[in-house]
C-alpha cells in the first residue's frame, strides 16, 4: 500500500515545496499548504534580547522559524494546527479544493437567412482558485522585484524608521506600523 | 498506482422557440454536478 502522499508543482522551483495533497477518500486537485494566521505583531513578543540579537516571543504563541527563519513582528504568522507552539511540516494541511461544486453553462442561438448570431455562457460555482500570482507578488524573496498595490510602501509592514535603521524597540515598531495591514516581506 | 472514481450527474435542455423557415431561434441550458474521489493508492 502506498501512503498519502504530496505533490510539488514547482512553479516556483523549490522555493515552495509540495503545494498539492493526493489522499485516500480525497480528490484529484485538493491544495496542502500551511495556513496564514496573519502577521506577527509587536504584541505576540515579550522583549528583544539585544545580546543575541534574537525576538523573544510570548509564551504561547506559536513560533514559525523552522518555516520562514528567525521571527521579528510584522513577519508571517502560520496557524498551529498540532498545538505544540512549533509551527513544523507537519502543521500542512488541505487548504482549498479545485474541484466545483457544479459547472453549467447556457446558450442563445439566433438563425438568420445565411447568418448564425449565438451567445454562450458558462460557469464554475465552488472551486478554489490556487492564486499563485498573489503568492508571487506580495512577497519579496527578492530585492526590488514588483509587487501589488497591497504590499505598497506606507501599507505593508517596514522595520525601518525615515532615517534607514533597523528598529527593535517596541514601542517604536509599533507606532512605524500603527497603519500597515499587511505583513512582512519576507 | 491507485484507482480513482467520476461520479455525477449532467442535465442539458434544448429548446426551439422559433423555427421559420428564414430564421429561429434556439436556447440551451446545462448544468453538471460532478465528483471526483481517490479510492485506493496501491
Amino acid at each position: 500500500m502506498m501512503n498519502n502522499f504530496g505533490v510539488a508543482t514547482a512553479w516556483a522551483s523549490t522555493e515552495i515545496g509540495n503545494d498539492y495533497w493526493i489522499a485516500v477518500d480525497g480528490s484529484v486537485g485538493e491544495m496542502y499548504g500551511y495556513l496564514s494566521d496573519g502577521r506577527y505583531e509587536v504584541s505576540d513578543f515579550s522583549s528583544y534580547d539585544e545580546v543575541n540579537e534574537k525576538w523573544i516571543l510570548n509564551e504561547g504563541v506559536a513560533d514559525n522559524s523552522g518555516v520562514v527563519g528567525a521571527v521579528r513582528p510584522g513577519k508571517l504568522k502560520l496557524k498551529d494546527i498540532t498545538g505544540d507552539h512549533l509551527v513544523t511540516v507537519d502543521d500542512c494541511t488541505v487548504i482549498g479544493d479545485a474541484n466545483p461544486k457544479h459547472t453549467g453553462g447556457f446558450n442563445i442561438d439566433g438563425p438568420f437567412i445565411w447568418i448564425d448570431i449565438s451567445a454562450v455562457f458558462s460557469w464554475s460555482y465552488g472551486n478554489d482558485i490556487y492564486n499563485a500570482n498573489k503568492v508571487e507578488y506580495t512577497t519579496g524573496r527578492y530585492q526590488f522585484r514588483n509587487m501589488i498595490d497591497i504590499m505598497a510602501d506606507g501599507k505593508r509592514w517596514t522595520d525601518v524608521n525615515a532615517d534607514g535603521e533597523l528598529v527593535n524597540d517596541k514601542a517604536a515598531l509599533a507606532a512605524l506600523n500603527a497603519n500597515t495591514p499587511c505583513g512582512h516581506l519576507i | 498506482m491507485g484507482e480513482t472514481e467520476n461520479r455525477g450527474i449532467e442535465l442539458a435542455m434544448n429548446w426551439i422557440a422559433l423555427d421559420k423557415s428564414k430564421y429561429g431561434l434556439n436556447v440551451g441550458f446545462n448544468i453538471g454536478f460532478n465528483k471526483n474521489k481517490i479510492k485506493s493508492l496501491a
